[in-house]
């Protein structure tokens, strides 16, 4: 059942992502609303079902997307495992650092796609950092902080 | 109660595997880069949630559009409530076909003032990641849609289509980083290449320091790398620099298309025909 919750949950996500955020885009850049996902979900199970987790959401994202297949894959596996292995060092109710863990984490998965970015079509411009990196992190944090409380709130009762 | 710890190796393992299968799926990308099996399967699969959350979002705007012009009418005039309230819903449903009707018209248009083939698509979906800018239309092989086919607007170039299913097609926009447009500034003739950089401003590189361009020139298709035709609008040059090497010249065009609002395009079938004309010509 609670795979069948987050499976839905993670469906629903991209499918907002690739439909219905084009609205609420600030600038060209729009939340990554799976980063929120993987980390949450990370923090709560462990290491290992963040690596599995983050991979299996990034090949569907890299999939659904026009982009390069497994950019995401590696990206949101790393951060998966890297919040996962955090786990017993951050208090489940502790929103506040979780925010902030969301925040650190978006930079983390934004400067890999850089590097991929980089790699694969040999030299991304240096200039693209900045324009996505810090407003989508903010942007991420910011949906988070509004979202984790309700969030929390619903899987307390 | 025996209870094992887990070696350093039986911990990694599971991540390791995770990071090796996505080093995998990028490699595939440099060795295969078109053939992909899963993509075409699980794009088919999330294609119709994709399109049934689109007309979710288009009734989600009209609703923003009908409760923004309620609050306003209710400041208005309270006494006249009810009856404002089912005129402002005429009066939205009106202006949403009057502004469909207006895109709709300068597609008509461009499609008139232009000799080429054109299909009219809608956009369906965007790719989920802030790293590429790529959408999804509702035409596919099906309706002749190719791979490389030039994507357009009345206001300008859009991108080139670059994935073909039977009923749907993904679009690789010129504010893409991948993506690199034969250029021409339109008053001088200048010749240059227009890079994409994920936002409404591209790179036009490649141009001598000597190249005569000033501010506010339009930035048009050169016609040359064989998929878009010459003369279809990119943008205008708002920024002028010499590159630090001196070299070149860097030059910033703002892009003519307004992605953020991109609803309607058009995609050209017969790119080349002015070419394929003049080589008719040519032989006759």
């Amino acid at each position: 059942m609670r795979w069948l919750k987050i499976g839905a949950l993670s469906f629903l996500a991209l499918l907002f992502q690739t439909s219905l955020f084009g609205p609420l885009s600030v600038n060209g850049i729009k939340p990554d609303l799976l980063i929120i996902l993987i980390i949450s979900f990370s923090l709560d199970q462990g290491y290992e079902f963040g690596a599995v987790y983050g991979v299996v959401v990034g090949i569907c994202m890299d999939l659904v997307g026009g982009g390069i297949v497994g950019s995401n894959a590696l990206a949101k596996t790393i951060i998966g495992a890297g919040a996962g292995s955090l786990k017993k060092l951050v208090f489940q109710e502790n929103i506040i650092l979780k925010v902030v863990l969301i925040l650190a984490a978006s930079i983390v998965h934004d400067f890999i796609m850089y590097i991929i970015q980089y790699i694969m079509r040999s030299g991304a411009p240096p200039q693209s950092i900045s324009p996505i990196i810090f407003p989508a992190a903010l942007y991420n944090m910011t949906i988070a902080a509004l979202f984790l409380p309700f969030f929390y709130w619903i899987k307390k009762r | 109660m025996i209870t094992h710890e887990k070696s350093l190796f039986q911990k990694i393992t599971i991540p390791l595997v995770c990071v090796a299968l996505s080093i995998f799926l990028l490699t595939f990308n440099i060795v295969r880069p078109r053939a992909n099996l899963l993509e075409v399967i699980f794009s088919y699969l999330f294609y119709p949630f994709q399109q049934s959350a689109h007309s979710v979002n288009s009734v989600i705007s009209n609703s923003q559009q009908y409760l923004q012009l309620m609050s306003k009418l209710r400041r208005e005039n309270q006494a006249m409530k009810k009856q404002l309230e089912s005129q402002n819903y005429e009066i939205n449903r009106l202006r949403e076909g009057e502004a469909a009707l207006g895109r709709l018209q300068e597609l008509l248009d461009f499609r008139t003032n232009n000799p080429f083939e054109v299909t009219a698509a809608q956009v369906v979906g965007v790719d989920p990641s802030n790293w590429y800018s790529t959408i999804v239309i509702d035409k596919g092989r099906r309706d002749g849609i190719r791979e490389k086919m030039p994507v357009v607007t009345h206001q300008g170039v859009v991108g080139q289509v670059i994935k073909v299913r039977q009923y749907f097609s993904k679009v690789l926009l010129i504010m893409d980083q991948r993506s690199g447009i034969g250029a021409m500034v339109r008053r001088t003739r200048t010749i240059g290449v227009l890079e994409g950089q994920l936002g409404k401003v591209a790179l036009l590189k490649y141009l001598a320091p000597t190249s005569e361009i000033s501010l506010n020139d339009v930035v048009i298709s050169s016609g040359l790398g064989g998929i878009f035709p010459k003369g279809l609008i990119l943008g205008t040059v708002t920024r002028i620099e010499q590159e630090k090497t001196g070299i070149y010249q860097r030059v910033e065009v703002s892009l003519a298309v307004d992605f953020a609002r991109l609803e309607e395009v058009l995609v050209i079938k017969n790119a080349h025909l002015e070419e394929v004309q003049s080589l008719q010509r040519e032989e006759d």
